[in-house]
């Protein structure tokens, strides 16, 4: 069983197009998978959506129509996370905790489905998986995306969890220029939480900082021109990258420890 | 170093069982030695007419020690045409802002680079204030426009590339198998509506050979080499095919895809 995001952020529509067929030829993993589904968490229960049957070797797009949950306070956005799963047995019409993957999968690369985001009629993408994070993690996200005004600049940060068990937590935003933070905001589990930049006026030449004491997620950068003509969607590393041919973990503690503690 | 008819005679003598052993032993990746000064990946430059190139460099005293000032520092750019050949290198200093975006267009504008790829190393020695293990290294993130447009599609790194040692001297940290073919399938349904290319690096030491099929079998495949540090364009033919595999003797030649629908671009890692 594999899982991918699906979500919508800030007026730009989500989609996900998944992939049923292996991305390499040297982890052999069986790929006999048969089922797409859409979960949500609600109620703390994960619920089955809708379902669909897919081929072997197809792709299958998944849109999110609707922006119904999309809830906008004070500069930030959270609309609920969709999982979608790509399994072998038919999925149950709902979960206690989100099934736990049993099957071996490809490592080098993993295997992704292609996440979009569209406003107008433009699109833009990234190829990603998501698994569920441990409740008790944290984030460091060190972040180079902030484009000149009139680009408009937004912060994504997607978590998600096995437990559909709703809960909150803190994220701080502190200016490398002046190690002062220079916003917070509450960030919600099992959602897409989009921070609106635009209204904080973040220097070019300054690099925040996202951190995050109680929760993990995927960390992006989100960027469209000021008329949406042009889409900019990445990811960052996670800060331990910054190292190699030592314990990147370690290094990684000790540099949350740094930030967070500021 | 050898020719591929030699090699080929060496392959029908020894035994598939020696081959899987050599195999085993040459493993794709190389361990960093740790008197490196820095490692750096290996990042692309889309061609300079249509598309400008930005870096993000970033200063790493403000990142590894928050508490201290950051302090400006050197780094040394290298940049490679589409053949890997060495055409630009210098030592720019980074100075002390948390963030510095650079032009590559500016920075080569009068160096003969129409596509290629570049490298940036970090020359930042460790000390109490830069409180790391192991090596630095950059794996940051290149923004993409169109040569008109005020707005970047960014793309992060991908390999541990190249490494630097006191000398200046640098080394690929990835190598090809002998003789297994890898295949790569790209998990991406292109669409007919842009123009898309491919831009596959080669991140190791020796040059890349590698078969590029659409995933239908009656469809179409195309031989391309790529040499050491060197950029491969390749613009596909998706009227006809929506679907590429890579078949190489390199296990992680990953190409960047950029789309292009003539008024905006995005560009992501397959």
């Amino acid at each position: 069983m594999l899982t991918f995001p699906l979500f919508n952020a800030f007026g730009f529509k989500g989609s996900c197009h998944i992939h049923n067929f292996s991305p390499n030829n040297w982890e052999k993993v069986g790929a006999n998978y048969s089922y797409v589904s859409i979960l949500k968490s609600n109620n703390n229960l994960w619920i089955l959506e809708r379902y669909e049957e897919i081929k072997r070797k197809d792709s299958i797009q998944i849109k999110i129509d609707s922006d119904s949950n999309n809830n906008y306070q004070n500069g930030v956005s959270h609309s609920a996370l969709k999982i979608a799963m790509l399994s072998k047995e038919k999925p149950k019409s709902s979960y206690d905790l989100f099934p736990t993957r049993i099957e071996k999968t490809t490592q080098w690369p993993e295997w992704r489905s292609t996440i979009g985001l569209s406003k107008n009629g433009i699109s833009t993408y990234y190829q990603g998986e998501i698994s569920p994070f441990p409740p008790h993690g944290n984030l460091l996200s060190i972040h180079p995306f902030i484009q000149s005004y009139p680009n408009k600049n937004y912060f994504i940060f997607v978590n998600f969890e096995k437990s559909p068990v709703p809960r909150s937590s803190k994220l701080k935003i502190i200016s490398s220029l002046t190690k002062k933070t220079i916003y917070d905001c509450q960030v919600y589990n099992n959602c897409c939480n989009v921070v609106d930049l635009n209204l904080l006026a973040i220097k070019q030449k300054d690099l925040p900082m996202f951190c995050c004491q109680t929760m993990t997620g995927i960390p992006f950068g989100l960027t469209s021109s000021n008329n949406c003509g042009q889409l900019s969607f990445e990811h960052t590393h996670p800060p331990g990258s910054i190292i190699l041919g030592a314990n990147r973990f370690k290094f990684q503690k000790r540099l949350k420890n740094k930030w967070l503690t500021l | 170093m050898f020719t591929s008819k030699f090699k080929n005679k060496v392959l029908q003598i020894l035994p598939t069982i020696f081959l899987h052993f050599l195999n085993r032993i040459k493993s794709p990746l190389i361990p960093v030695a740790l008197d490196s000064i820095c490692v750096s990946d290996l990042f692309i430059i889309p061609n300079t007419k249509q598309y400008s190139t930005y870096f993000e460099l970033l200063n790493l005293t403000t990142v590894l020690n928050p508490a201290k000032k950051p302090k400006p520092y050197k780094v040394l750019f290298k940049a490679f045409d589409q053949n890997g050949i060495l055409k630009y290198q210098k030592k720019l200093i980074n100075n002390a802002n948390p963030r510095t975006s650079i032009s590559v267009n500016k920075l080569l504008k009068n160096i003969d680079i129409e596509t290629g790829t570049f490298a940036c190393f970090h020359l930042l020695p460790k000390s109490a204030d830069n409180d790391f293990e192991g090596v630095l290294c950059e794996r940051g993130y290149v923004g993409i426009s169109k040569r008109n447009s005020n707005t970047k599609s960014y793309v992060h790194g991908n390999y541990d590339c190249i490494s630097l040692d006191a000398n200046y001297h640098t080394k690929c940290l990835m190598q090809n198998s002998y003789y297994k073919k890898y295949y790569y399938n790209i998990q991406f349904a292109f669409s007919a509506d842009n123009v898309n290319i491919l831009l596959i690096v080669n991140p190791t030491n020796s040059r890349v050979k590698l078969t590029l099929y659409s995933s239908s079998h009656l469809g179409y495949n195309e031989d391309f080499e790529i040499t050491t540090l060197g950029l491969l364009e390749v613009k596909l033919n998706t009227n006809r095919y929506k679907k590429y595999v890579i078949k190489s003797n390199c296990k992680m030649l990953r190409p960047i895809l950029l789309l292009d629908n003539g008024q905006m671009i995005d560009i992501l890692h397959s």
